[in-house]
């Protein structure tokens, strides 16, 4: 066990894009092997391996869920709430699917739990005052420290201004680059559904953009 | 142009590829603007994207919005990522594991692994969580007691109860002479022998030794005691999950209520467990040269608990006898006792009920702390009760067990230090040096004051404390999320209600209530019985007439308890037998107030003297003004035994039923003349209008 632990360290900086190598189970990637194994030795009782899953996929879907809820806070708690439903149901997961897309299934579904419980809809400002300061790029200018940081707000505020479904699906395919296949079975609906709304999402999502930079200017 | 797209065509390039293969072949045949999305993603087959893209050569509008939408797309992924810190993977598995040290709540919630260690933690030190579990629940218990019960006397020896329902199911044991004790030949439990609870002791006097073993304790998080304070050296614990599904008997509390001394004295706490169909028996006699408490002392030559600082007078030197083990004793025979330990297993809705009691009276109760105990699978919680030993080991390590105490008090800051706020409550006997010491009695009282009084690190520690000036702090929202956790749904109901009176409008409407409830003390100072119980009936009977009671019927009892007949014939405890007026308020009380869940004279005390047999329960004397008291409210009571006879539940659901809670009774006067100052200035806000006492 101790030399699949070694072998395997948690990957903080995976980046979008990465979801179909780590899902793919044809790929052959060591991830995915390693996911399993990971999982198996959590089964076993070597929790520490959990704890690499976590460490593994914890900023990915930290990063999914802060866009779908709008909240840093929120986004924190309901990633941890998501490991530890996915650590206790563990037993359960077939390996029919990826475990990232099990962990992210049970992470949005929670994040509809959220939503309901939300008094007010999802507010731009809100989501402005979360989103908080940019990192600043210290390689740019000052200008262009701003005006990354003014761009990332608009979009972030278009993004917030999407009614909730197309907001995840946009937030799973253009942040996670997630499959047609994998939205289908995270988000549980068939997949012409996500076809038809992604790409109602993309529509709203430029004219929301179209406005943002209106207001803007 | 459009036509070249067959339908449902099957071609090798297309069956190779598995990327293909998840191509959409379902769409429109004909290229369109709804397949801009899929272009852009790269879900069209090949044969679909040819057709798309000489489709878009002939519209400049479909161009267009592909740039767009591209565009947008590109907005998102600019997005910077946003990462958690590396501590989150630690924070989540220290939850994890301590999720699984909690009972499963059912179903595929159970925790699928026992954690066998954390992050970090080397391969060759795992815990064995099977094999320590008990060990550490009962340490920790231990400890948790320890620390708030530093003072041990032969008197206190003699008040070790156990308090056992009345109600059907419960499977009691026998406090027999004959019975086998642990260790000896005959005991059929090999795991209460001396060395599993020197292990056990060990383990708790460990835990002690860690800094964040007793951080843990300080914070109430007693069950993270059992050992997750390993666990908890990266940061605080966080909140425990729902755990209101759990089995019942899973469902643990200590609760340390801080009572006058006259209300200690006169066993106001065994009157408020009588009340309530719970029978107190004393065990204390048979703790006594116990043989597994012999080998633990002298196995370890524990150094003396200092002394809780109280307000009842004080032998000097008492922190110098530091050599002296359990078995020697640790006080003076004629020391009045400041603290018991009663170990409650009860339906919840009784244990709802002594504590909405115990909250009303706030005249002789001045604070209340309930807390989780530690949490353990239901199966090992009748060991103590359900075998015939002798020796209960909480009992064992209150007895035999100050080091835990002792090396706290050590750790505890020195005279004049201002106390750590959380672990007062945790270790009071952190001033006990200054205590001979008139100049050092405010450190004294300011210790005291907060054990019970709220404090902003420590929000579960205290949910009703006594402020300086005699307000009543009370945080209601930590005592309901605490009834939250640890109760029943049905039963919640009761005590939440009660707490509602309060709650909803503070201050003012909870100071017209405060105030007209010690008007009433005041008016009624020669029958606080009264007032009690007429508040009781007035608030508890009224939300809960059947619910509370509805699992108790004469009938299970009898059919349940058929060991308790025998078992009555023993010896009479010296205990109770000390109180005068003692027969005549267990007649009253068994007049008055037990017929409702019948006569109980087989099934309580398992070892009780004439008077108690006859009383179907212990309870310590008040006097008349309570027998009066307890005779007017009679018709109430029965009035709710009778609704309740016909609710019908087997004996099996009242052995569900039960709940297990350490009583921790200490003594403690009020300090009219303390100031304000020493209590930390966060408190939860108190009325503004000092009620009048």
């Amino acid at each position: 066990m101790e030399r699949i632990i070694r072998k395997i360290e948690p990957n903080p900086h995976s980046e979008a894009g990465n979801f179909q190598a780590a899902t793919s189970v044809k790929s052959g990637e060591p991830a995915v092997t390693d996911d399993a194994q990971l999982i198996r030795a959590s089964l076993a009782g070597d929790s520490a391996s959990f704890g690499l899953l976590v460490g593994r996929y914890q900023d990915r879907l930290y990063h999914a869920i802060v866009h779908v809820v709008g909240s840093r806070e929120d986004a924190r708690d309901l990633v941890q709430e998501a490991f530890l439903q996915a650590f206790s149901r563990l037993k359960s997961f077939q390996g029919a699917s990826a475990f990232y897309t099990w962990l992210y299934r049970i992470a949005f579904n929670m994040s509809l739990s959220w939503k309901r419980r939300q008094r007010p809809k999802f507010s731009i400002d809100h989501a402005r005052d979360e989103a908080g300061d940019e990192p600043i790029d210290h390689g740019a200018r000052p200008e262009q420290v701003l005006d990354q940081q003014e761009r990332a707000r608009q979009v972030r505020r278009a993004l917030a201004a999407l009614n909730d479904e197309h907001r995840r699906v946009l937030v799973l395919r253009e942040m996670e680059g997630a499959s047609y296949e994998t939205i289908a079975e995270i988000l549980d609906i068939p997949i012409g559904t996500v076809r038809s709304r992604l790409h109602r999402a993309r529509l709203e999502l430029r004219e929301v953009l179209r406005e943002v930079l209106q207001e803007k200017e | 142009m459009t036509a070249g797209i067959p339908r449902r065509r099957e071609n090798v390039e297309y069956e190779e590829s598995r990327s293909d293969a998840t191509k959409h072949r379902a769409m429109n045949d004909l290229p369109n603007e709804t397949w801009t999305s899929a272009y852009l993603d790269g879900e069209l087959t090949a044969e679909q994207r040819a057709a798309f893209e000489a489709w878009l050569a002939d519209h400049p509008d479909a161009q267009q919005l592909l740039d767009e939408l591209r565009s947008a797309g590109d907005a998102l992924r600019s997005l910077p990522r946003e990462s958690l810190g590396p501590e989150f993977a630690a924070a989540v598995l220290r939850q994890a594991e301590r999720a699984v040290l909690l009972p499963p709540t059912g179903g595929d919630n159970r925790p699928a692994v026992l954690p066998a260690r954390s992050i970090g933690q080397p391969p060759d030190v795992r815990f064995d969580w099977g094999r320590w579990s008990r060990p550490l629940l009962w340490s920790a218990i231990a400890t948790a007691a320890a620390l708030l019960i530093v003072v041990f006397s032969p008197k206190q020896h003699e008040e070790g109860m156990i308090a056992t329902s009345t109600e059907p199911g419960f499977m009691g044991r026998e406090l027999t002479e004959g019975t086998p004790r642990a260790g000896e030949a005959g005991a059929d439990t090999p795991a209460v022998t001396g060395e599993y609870l020197a292990e056990a002791r060990r383990e708790a006097v460990r835990l002690s030794k860690e800094p964040a073993a007793a951080a843990v304790v300080d914070s109430s998080h007693l069950d993270a005691a059992t050992g997750s304070s390993r666990l908890a050296k990266g940061g605080g614990i966080p909140e425990a999950p729902e755990i209101a599904a759990r089995s019942p008997l899973d469902r643990n509390l200590i609760v340390v209520c801080e009572m006058t001394p006259q209300a200690v004295q006169h066993q106001y706490f065994t009157q408020v467990l009588a009340k309530n169909a719970v029978a107190v028996e004393n065990i204390s006699s048979h703790l006594q040269g116990d043989r597994a408490a012999d080998a633990l002392a002298a196995k370890e030559s524990r150094p003396v608990a200092k002394e809780v600082p109280g307000s009842q007078p004080r032998k000097a030197g008492r922190e110098d006898e530091t050599d002296r083990t359990a078995a020697d004793g640790y006080f003076a025979a004629e020391e009045v006792p400041q603290q018991t330990v009663y170990l409650v297993e009860a339906s919840p809705q009784q244990l709802v009920n002594v504590l909405a009691e115990l909250q009303n009276d706030r005249r002789e109760v001045l604070a209340i702390n309930v807390d989780p105990a530690p949490q353990i699978p239901a199966q090992q919680h009748l060991f103590a009760y359900s075998r015939d030993t002798d020796t209960n080991e909480l009992q064992l390590f209150s007895s035999s067990q100050p080091p835990a105490s002792a090396q706290s008090a050590e750790q505890a800051p020195a005279a004049g230090a201002a106390p750590m706020p959380g672990v007062s409550a945790a270790a009071p006997s952190a001033p006990a040096e200054t205590k001979q010491e008139p100049a050092s009695q405010a450190l004294v009282n300011q210790s005291q004051t907060s054990v019970s009084a709220l404090q902003p690190g420590a929000p579960r520690q205290t949910a009703i404390s006594d402020a300086p000036s005699e307000q009543r702090a009370v945080d209601f929202g930590h005592l309901q999320n605490q009834i939250r956790r640890q109760i029943p749904l049905e039963a919640q109901q009761a005590i939440l209600s009660e707490l509602e009176i309060f709650s909803n409008a503070l201050p003012e409407e909870g100071q017209k209530e405060f105030a007209r409830t010690t008007s009433q003390d005041a008016l009624l100072s020669n029958g606080r019985a009264k007032q009690i119980e007429s508040n009781r009936l007035r608030r508890i009977d009224a939300v809960l007439p059947q619910s509370a009671y509805s699992n108790v019927t004469p009938d299970h009892r009898h059919q349940d308890a058929p060991q308790d007949s025998k078992s009555s014939t023993a010896a009479p405890s010296p205990y109770f037998g000390k109180g005068g007026n003692l027969a005549r308020s267990q007649t009253a009380i068994q007049r008055d107030n037990l017929p409702r869940f019948g006569a109980s004279a087989n099934v309580g005390p398992r070892r009780s003297t004439p008077a108690q047999q006859s009383a179907g329960a212990v309870v310590g004397g008040e006097g008349a003004a309570a027998d009066k008291a307890d005779a007017k409210n009679a018709p109430a009571s029965s009035v709710a035994a009778d609704q309740t006879k016909g609710a019908g539940r087997d004996s099996a659901e009242g052995q569900e039923s039960l709940m297990r809670a350490v009583f921790v009774i200490q003594a403690r006067t009020r300090n009219l003349e303390e100031p304000a100052a020493p209590v930390p200035a966060t408190q939860t806000p108190t009325p503004s209008n000092s009620p009048p006492e």
